[in-house]
């Protein structure tokens, strides 16, 4: 990397954009990372009655009692996160091997392509309340239902618990099998066309090429994307708010935490929400630090390899 | 399939089996749309069935002409996989489109079937019937253009630049900001949703159109997309630049930005469309001031209570139009120019 010789006096004009490139990022940083994270650590600590703020530990030993109740909504929030997680896991895996197969040029795949964006390309609010018809007592699927389960009865599929959390897994399976289609899409684009002319030299075959060379060309980014996959573990949720809103044993962490603000936004002064939501969140950060930190440190000989 | 593979090879008979194929699928979409406006489901089916044959026995001839037997099985299965995939992307826009064609009850009623009579005219109704807030479909249209164009040039341009200062010059601190972005990218910190938004409350950033601020961070994912290219970037041009009297502001928009507009138009794109289909923050800070995503949410529930779901489906595909047109334009910027970097050498 060439860089300017810091020994050289730097002129008004370099100072002057060098400012202009930074400052804007530092503010904001300072104001809406620093300073919002360490106002939400404090919250943890307090509640607020009357006007008055009240310092207590309250918020966690809520957190506590609730976590420890395995009907409360926040024990079924991570159990429906950590399938959650698993699944989005697993469709990471799928959604590379679409990119390839895409890349690899399996017939029409200029079609595929152009289908596989679409859903990404509109508003989730259209796609969930399309998918509700289509999953509702009229539409296709609710019958198929009844017949398998042999209900006497057509289930209303995202209001009835027995059902509604596979409809929102299906929902995500569905909508995420392309994955990230542009990051995988444009890494296996780049890949050098000589090591792979070099390898068909070599004899080797189409999975020879995919595992042994493509894969390991390429893992440095893979690794990068699945750790902060891992990191990101407490944010993973489906469509839960436009599907359910979190009703029916279908709440996630990540979908709780966004209801907590949503329906308190009329009364910020008067409700503890935020404050105990603060604390559950410092709660989930140090775990999720913790598990991070171990990732990390598993994780860092394949990181060898990046360049970012 | 040899013999096919052989002839493929010959650009006339590939441009006239190309030009086949398109008449194939012109005739396709004809036919289905002949049968549909008739409402005739079972001419419909066939016509689709017929075409969903044609379709794989095209995929069937251009894997197995062009591979060995075991990819070829393996390029099959994954072409009808794909093929189901897309088939029920597709169904999405079709069934909106035809639900905002039909009467409410129709949709209540029969959702799954064609309308029994075409209502063109829900799509203009929309216009006079879509407020949320005060505002109509224009203004909703005026909020997500001011947020989502406006927002992303400036996030994808502060990013450019810090990204280009950061890689180029060295300065205090000019080596904090990737191990910074990196660490709270890799340590999410959860629950500061509420301190989030009692700052923003008390900045008067919430439903104001001075929200547009936020949008003055550098520091995102994008950074490290720009970063890595900026590292790729030869000083070289930077110095001749200098040679030629140029002073630093000049040196970055008219010799090294140029070189990286693929990749700004790209990620430009991808956070506009991001941004055009937010709805979760503009239902919270922007309620009152609603934007197409946010408004079109609220609108529904609205919707529901007036029993005109037909008017909604209209509603819904004509917000999808601007991405997908945009879509159409620039799917080529968008998947060919964003990469991590992280390619072994």
């Amino acid at each position: 990397m060439q860089r300017i010789n810091k020994r050289k006096r730097p002129t008004l004009t370099r100072v002057l954009f060098i400012l202009m490139c930074t400052v804007p990022s530092v503010v904001y940083f300072s104001i809406f990372y620093i300073y919002v994270n360490i106002n939400s650590f404090v919250m943890a600590f307090y509640t607020v009655k009357d006007g008055t703020i009240i310092w207590t530990l309250n918020n966690f030993k809520l957190f506590l009692e609730q976590i420890q109740s395995p009907t409360s909504e926040l024990s079924t929030a991570f159990k429906n996160t950590l399938i959650t997680f698993i699944i989005g896991n697993v469709m990471f895996v799928v959604g590379f091997f679409v990119s390839y197969f895409l890349y690899k040029k399996v017939p029409m795949y200029k079609v595929f392509r152009i289908c596989f964006f679409l859903p990404g390309l509109i508003a989730g609010t259209i796609v969930s309340s399309i998918f509700m018809r289509i999953v509702g007592v009229d539409g296709p699927i609710a019958p198929t239902v009844q017949k398998l389960f042999r209900l006497e009865y057509v289930p209303t599929l995202l209001a009835d618990p027995q059902f509604a959390n596979y409809v929102i897994w299906g929902n995500m399976i569905w909508l995420g099998f392309p994955g990230n289609m542009i990051l995988f899409g444009g890494t296996l684009s780049r890949l050098p066309e000589s090591v792979l002319e070099q390898g068909k030299l070599d004899g080797v075959n189409w999975l020879q090429e995919a595992f042994l060379i493509i894969i390991p060309v390429i893992w440095p980014m893979i690794s990068l994307m699945l750790v902060l996959n891992i990191a990101g573990f407490f944010g993973a949720s489906g469509n839960v708010f436009l599907l359910t809103q979190g009703n029916y044993g279908t709440q996630t962490i990540s979908n709780w935490m966004f209801m907590q603000v949503y329906n308190t936004v009329g009364s910020v002064d008067v409700s503890n929400a935020y404050n105990y939501l603060s604390s559950v969140g410092l709660i989930l950060t140090i775990i999720s630090v913790a598990v991070a930190l171990s990732v990390r440190r598993i994780a860092n000989s394949y990181f060898e390899g990046v360049t970012y | 399939m040899k013999a096919f593979h052989q002839l493929r090879k010959n650009k006339t008979f590939y441009n006239i089996y190309k030009i086949v194929l398109i008449a194939l699928v012109c005739v396709v979409v004809f036919a289905f749309a002949f049968y549909a406006l008739k409402s005739d489901e079972k001419g419909a089916s066939a016509v689709l069935l017929a075409g969903f044959v044609i379709w794989c026995l095209i995929g069937f001839f251009e894997v197995f002409s062009q591979k060995g037997p075991s990819e070829a099985i393996v390029h099959m299965i994954v072409f009808v996989i794909f093929t189901a995939v897309a088939l029920s992307y597709l169904y999405i826009f079709f069934w909106g489109f035809t639900a905002g064609c039909k009467t409410h009850t129709e949709i209540a009623l029969y959702p799954m079937a064609l309308p029994s009579e075409w209502h063109f005219r829900n799509y203009l109704e929309v216009f006079d019937k879509l407020n949320v807030a005060g505002f109509g479909f224009f203004g909703m249209l005026g909020n997500s253009l001011y947020f989502s164009i406006l927002g992303s040039f400036i996030m994808c341009m502060m990013s450019s630049m810090l990204a280009y200062v950061t890689n180029k010059y060295r300065f205090p601190g000019s080596k904090l900001f990737m191990p910074v972005l990196l660490f709270t990218m890799m340590l999410p910190i959860y629950g500061s949703g509420g301190s989030m938004y009692k700052l923003l409350l008390k900045l008067g950033f919430v439903n104001s159109y001075s929200q547009i601020l936020l949008s003055f961070n550098g520091m995102n994912v994008y950074y490290i997309y720009f970063h890595a290219t900026y590292s790729n970037l030869s000083w070289n041009y930077a110095e001749a630049a200098m040679m030629d009297g140029a002073n630093e502001f000049q040196i970055y928009f008219r010799v090294m930005f140029p070189q990286v507009i693929n990749l700004f138009g790209a990620l430009f794109l991808i956070t506009w469309v991001g941004d055009w289909n937010n709805y979760t923050s503009a239902l919270i800070y922007l309620s009152k001031l609603p934007t197409l995503a946010g408004g079109i949410y609220m609108f529904e529930l609205d919707m529901v209570q007036h029993a005109r779901r037909d008017i909604l489906y209209a509603a819904y595909m004509i917000t999808a139009v601007p991405p997908l047109l945009l879509f159409i334009f620039f799917n080529n910027v968008l998947t060919n120019n964003i990469s991590l970097g992280g390619i072994k050498e």
